[in-house]
């Protein structure tokens, strides 16, 4: 029996980068996950763009540890799907981020994802986001928010088989 | 910029071996207060359970049970934040454990995503072991573990909403990992 998790693309990162954008994205699969290991040039959070929509159809609910205390922030009318809440610190790529895009070619519901992201030594945070769309995903776009991706940043993307 | 045309570097891709297999999907056609998988293979390592869905009513939670057990054998303990605040508590000797809908719960109109996993299920040596992650937008975000006190292997599982009921088009998606 084929495996429920197919590989799509899998990409490094040769040098500093600005956004890594996943374009033709099937609609056969169930669920999308996104597994990328990041740092940043300059502090900045994690972000991702569904079918290049820039537009305020954004919305999330998040909840972190910094290892001296934990704060849960939340809110609509934003222009990405947050993966982080707060941004990220290293500038080496030791920064894990595994999101979950669930019914992502569906196309009589929102897109909704869940993602959980670790920064060893600043913070480890879960956040639940919304695009409010019922367009099916056909291209993700990654990027930090006012930073670049440094060389080594590793970038996976799966289906998980309907 | 890197662009990725998925349709170039997919097929050159090795495959993904078979470490996740599904097992059964179910979308219900209608509205349902539970979905139950039965007669699951033991020859998995762990489980995984995917949905995506929304209540009939804002405020359900996200109810797991194991082979049909109702009695006070489960635990669950949580981390949850609101979009405002975060706390943790647990409840020990239930008859559920809880994947989401710890506080805020379910909702009518943003989508639900759950995603629990389950470990070592068919092990008759231990007490069997879950951990979700699960959120919706508008309501929260939440880190739950279970246990269910018992050595039998799980061969069914069932995902119920207390007092609710999920709502038609709500998927459920049984994984085996291997």
């Amino acid at each position: 029996m084929p495996s429920a998790l197919v590989p799509l693309a899998n990409i490094t990162l040769g040098s500093a980068t600005a956004s890594v954008t996943f374009s033709s994205i099937v609609g056969t699969y169930r669920d999308l996950m996104l597994v990328a290991q990041v740092g940043h040039t300059v502090a900045s959070s994690l972000r991702l763009r569904a079918n290049s929509d820039s537009g305020a159809n954004y919305s999330y609910v998040s909840m972190i540890g910094t290892g001296t205390s934990t704060a849960s922030g939340g809110g609509g009318g934003i222009t990405y799907y947050p993966l982080t809440e707060y941004g990220i610190q290293a500038t080496t790529p030791i920064v894990t981020s595994i999101t979950h895009l669930m019914d992502y070619s569906a196309t009589d519901k929102h897109k909704s994802l869940i993602t959980r992201h670790s920064e060893s030594g600043y913070q480890v945070s879960a956040l639940a986001c919304r695009w409010a769309s019922t367009s099916a995903i056909t291209s993700l776009v990654i990027f930090p928010g006012s930073s670049t991706f440094v060389a080594g940043s590793t970038f996976a993307l799966y289906g998980v088989s309907a | 910029m890197s662009r990725i045309p998925l349709g170039i570097l997919a097929s050159s891709l090795p495959s993904g071996g078979n470490a996740l297999t599904l097992i059964s999907t179910t979308i219900l056609n209608s509205t349902s207060s539970s979905v139950t998988f039965s007669s699951i293979p033991a020859t998995y390592k762990h489980l995984q359970i995917r949905f995506a869905g929304n209540s009939t009513t804002n405020g359900s939670d996200f109810e797991i049970q194991f082979n049909s057990d109702t009695a006070t054998n489960y635990s669950t303990h949580w981390l949850v934040g609101t979009g405002s605040s975060v706390s943790s508590a647990g409840l020990a000797n239930q008859s559920i454990m809880l994947a989401f809908g710890v506080q805020t719960g379910m909702n009518t109109t943003a989508t639900t995503a759950v995603i629990v996993d389950i470990l070592d299920y068919a092990n008759t040596n231990k007490y069997k072991t879950m951990r979700s992650l699960a959120g919706t937008t508008t309501t929260e975000i939440c880190l739950t573990s279970g246990s269910w006190r018992s050595n039998t292997a799980v061969s069914s599982i069932t995902l119920k909403t207390a007092n609710y009921a999920y709502t038609a088009g709500s998927r459920f998606s049984l994984y085996g990992v291997s």
